[in-house]
């Protein structure tokens, strides 16, 4: 669950990012979110993160007002929550499987746990067969796919995704999303910023358009 | 539902304090050989930095053997009496002597000799080139005299026999050589504070060293860093290698100065043995004690340490959220 009240970002250069949104997200939901670049869409993930704080406006997180959330509390709030970004951030100093790995060995998870979830999300997205391998050694949509695994490996009850299929060609792209949807049904919230119209046009889900860091279409409860 | 079903349902903020001890070891040992690992792929960059940490910590190292050294000569010369006492001229010399067998036992004294006023006359006159009985036929005016050496230099004891001595009625006066000694402590205090001044400034390099060298290594690992915490690890998590490499490069540092130290000591040992030979002072030698360099040691990793935390830290502090 994610509820935005009122939320407005003005960065310290004095650019106003986000102004007065609110949305409201349900568990278990699928929600794109649109815009031009500079609309506010990364703004907006990065205050789920807690990589920003608002200037005014409540947001809340799994019924947990981020604004009260410091210290070793982000963190703990950041593992609840996978995260997919448009170029990956993967880590080229180690294999797939040790990228997956590492969400679950900052939780704590266990050796043998531990195995087991990294296996089963690349299983997921796919390449079980490449868990041995540098990323570098990848392909574009397989590097994707590897930060994908990384995001779900610790089954969090939010996923987030910036610009997921922004390099990918069409067919990879929708590949990308059928994964997200699977997600979704599982029972994880999913938001995915996205400029792929076309793409999203097709899907069917809560399409959330921001202009200027104000919502024009999907904001609320509906 | 079973024991683990339950455990693993309460998610990761309410697992056991086992669990989480043993999984903070694993992450201590993930660190540690990740830490290695990586110093070992840039071995050069470890070895210069390594080398440059214990050239600067050798200085203070062998300064401190220079100023011990310089305190143990200070010791063989340091033979002077201290203290005279002369007496009254009423003074016998039988009292004279039980003053000297008093003054003997006092705690400050470690020696006396009693020079009785015939003694003294016949040194006068010696000195004078005149035969003794000329200058007795003119009445001795020398008192009986007690020099006395003192088991300590210090001026605070000096001054406190002085002072008993004062009001004891057989003696006329004490006349005690403060100058030189106070031109010896001035000495000792000025060495001693140069080699803390030094020690301070080679301490401040290593910290600025290390520091930076840290500094540079969280830049480089910036993009490993805010993955690392976005995925949700905290502050302690991400410190935690930087504080090895830390005190690895304050450990690596401190070995190479002890190193050069003793390199040192044994290069300069011969001359300085020849030395203390010539002047029959056999005990006079380098010093160099094993306390002193295992305090050098543990300096360096504490630098070491104190300086990889405060530049991580720093850097952390410009990715918080704002």
């Amino acid at each position: 669950m994610i509820e935005f009240d009122r939320v407005s970002k003005r960065y310290d250069s004095g650019r106003d990012a986000l102004r007065e949104l609110s949305l409201f997200i349900e568990p278990e939901e699928l929600v794109f979110l649109t815009g031009h670049s500079g609309a506010g869409k990364s703004t907006l993930l990065k205050l789920i993160m807690i990589m920003e704080r608002q200037t005014r406006g409540r947001v809340i997180v799994n019924g947990n007002d981020l604004q009260a959330v410091k210290g070793g509390g982000i963190a703990k709030h950041r593992q609840d929550i996978g995260v997919v970004f448009q170029d990956h951030q993967l880590l080229y100093d180690r294999s797939v499987y040790d990228n997956v790995a590492l969400p679950l060995l900052i939780c704590g998870f266990e050796h043998r746990d531990i195995g087991r979830r990294v296996r089963a999300a690349l299983d997921k997205v796919g390449l079980l067969d490449k868990e041995k391998s540098n990323p570098e050694a990848l392909s574009g949509g397989e590097q994707q796919r590897v930060g994908i695994a990384r995001a779900v490996a610790s089954r969090p009850k939010i996923l987030l995704a910036d610009e997921p299929t922004g390099n990918l060609d069409p067919a990879l792209s929708a590949e990308i999303m059928a994964l997200f949807r699977a997600f979704s049904r599982a029972g994880v919230t999913v938001l995915i910023a996205t400029h792929d119209l076309a793409l999203i046009s097709r899907m069917q889900h809560r399409i959330l358009t921001l202009k200027d860091g104000a919502l024009v279409t999907g904001g609320g409860r509906d | 539902m079973t024991k683990a079903g339950q455990a693993a349902s309460r998610g990761t903020s309410k697992v056991s304090f086992a669990r989480r001890f043993a999984n903070w070891r694993l992450h201590h040992r993930l660190a540690r050989r990740d830490t290695l690992g990586r110093m070992g792929r840039h071995w050069v960059s470890t070895l210069l930095t390594v080398l440059v940490m214990g050239v600067v910590l050798s200085l203070p190292a062998a300064l401190s053997m220079g100023v011990l050294t310089l305190d143990a000569a200070l010791a063989e010369v340091d033979r002077g009496d201290s203290i005279t006492v002369m007496t009254h001229d009423s003074v016998s010399l039988a009292q004279a002597s039980k003053l000297s067998e008093e003054l003997a036992s006092l705690a400050l004294v470690e020696s006396v000799s009693l020079v009785s006023k015939e003694q003294a006359l016949t040194e006068l006159s010696q000195w004078l080139g005149l035969s003794p009985e000329v200058l007795a036929s003119l009445g001795n005016p020398l008192p009986h005299s007690i020099s006395l050496r003192l088991t300590s230099t210090q001026p605070e004891a000096l001054q406190a026999v002085t002072d008993q001595l004062a009001n004891n009625p057989f003696v006329a006066d004490v006349l005690l050589d403060m100058e030189w000694l106070t031109r010896l402590q001035s000495i000792a205090l000025f060495g001693e504070r140069l080699l803390w001044a030094f020690v301070a400034i080679a301490l401040l390099a290593c910290l600025l060293i290390i520091g930076n060298t840290i500094r540079l290594a969280v830049e480089n690992r910036r993009q490993e860093v805010l993955v690392t915490k976005l995925v949700g690890a905290n502050n302690a998590y991400v410190i935690r290698p930087f504080l090895y490499t830390g005190f690895a490069y304050g450990a690596a540092g401190g070995l190479v100065a002890l190193l050069i130290a003793y390199s040192v000591k044994y290069w300069l040992g011969g001359p300085i043995e020849a030395l203390a030979n010539s002047y029959q002072a056999p005990n006079f030698a380098l010093r160099f004690p094993i306390p002193l360099a295992l305090g050098l040691l543990l300096t360096a990793v504490v630098l070491g340490i104190v300086g990889a935390w405060v530049s991580a830290r720093r850097q952390l502090k410009l990715i918080e959220p704002r």
